[in-house]
């Protein structure tokens, strides 16, 4: 497979930008209007964006059930220290 | 895992969390926009462990133990070693919740001890390279060399990301853990604030004690590492095929 053109360097940073919600309208408008017309940008962006995505829905870690009575123990041995 | 996958973090769990709702820990991470104060319920937690009601802590601990147990094994890439810093958080909580006194939400407030609780490990291991890092992700981190692909972002990225059933991979899951582990600390500590557990950039920069727009340089720089690093386990090699579509 051939290598294809990689997104535009001066485009990455407002990717950032946009995909934060966007903080200056007209950077975003500027951003939009070059997707359109760049394939790689518009990759590199929605790339990003599933990345992002990806992130804000990993799940949390199950914790063991021991680690609750672990806590308590040190909580204790941390009080009869203390006095 | 402790919830279902299929949803946003904010939009599940088994358990009535305190605070939640629009300011509670099971909060729908993306809404995450602005510093959130203390919220009723985590009033009303602190003041209960205050007049010595131990249940109040079990429900501090029920709460929070599953998103810090997924932060830390994110920022330490060791199960074990997450664990214990559970352990020494919630220790820490118990020994310092009395002087909570509400400035910021009970979930910030936790999230931060663990902040420092990894810090501090994290000097005991090996010192921080002292001012700002500029340039490169890994650039002037002095010990901390990791494998830097900055330019990974110049290249077309030829694969497809599908999040909704990447994250339902659990090999898949344990190879991104690791791929936020390898970065140097000041970035995985930000894309793990800032996008796995969805604080503001505003929360991330007052947790830090950074600026605003340091908090945003170091998140960019960290998300595209990791584009990187998602993009070598579905590529691939000489195919442009990817495996993750």
């Amino acid at each position: 497979m051939g290598k294809t053109k990689g997104p535009c360097t001066k485009f990455i940073q407002k990717m950032y930008v946009m995909l934060e919600g966007g903080e200056s309208g007209s950077l975003c408008e500027n951003l939009r209007s070059h997707l359109e017309g760049c394939a790689s940008c518009a990759e590199q962006y929605r790339v990003l964006e599933d990345l992002v995505s990806l992130c804000q829905r990993f799940p949390d870690e199950e914790v063991p059930a021991d680690q609750k009575q672990k806590v308590k123990k040190r909580r204790l041995k941390s009080l009869s220290a203390t006095g | 895992m402790t919830k279902k996958v299929s949803r946003r973090k904010g939009e599940k769990g088994k358990t009535l969390a305190p605070g939640r709702g629009k300011t509670g820990p099971l909060e729908k991470k993306t809404e995450a926009k602005k510093t959130r104060g203390a919220t009723r319920a985590d009033l009303e937690l602190a003041q209960r462990f205050k007049e010595g009601d131990m249940g109040a802590f079990d429900a501090i601990f029920e709460a929070y133990s599953g998103p810090l147990l997924g932060f830390l094994t994110r920022m330490c890439g060791d199960p074990e070693d997450a664990k214990e810093g559970l352990q020494d958080t919630f220790l820490s909580v118990f020994r310092y919740l009395e002087g909570y006194r509400g400035e910021a939400s009970l979930k910030n407030w936790i999230f931060k001890i663990a902040v420092t609780a990894c810090l501090k490990k994290k000097r005991k291991m090996q010192p921080l390279p002292s001012g700002e890092i500029e340039g490169g992700l890994g650039g002037q981190a002095g010990s901390q060399a990791v494998p830097v692909p900055l330019d990974a972002s110049l290249g077309s990225p030829e694969w497809t990301l599908d999040p909704e059933r990447l994250v339902l991979d659990g090999e898949f899951r344990r190879y991104l853990v690791q791929g936020v582990a390898s970065m140097p600390y000041i970035y995985k500590v930000v894309i793990n604030l800032r996008d796995f557990e969805g604080f503001s950039t505003q929360e991330v920069s007052r947790m830090l004690g950074i600026k605003e727009s340091t908090v945003k340089v170091r998140l960019h720089r960290a998300r595209l590492y990791l584009q990187d690093w998602v993009k070598r386990r579905l590529q691939v090699p000489g195919e442009g095929k990817v495996e993750g579509t």
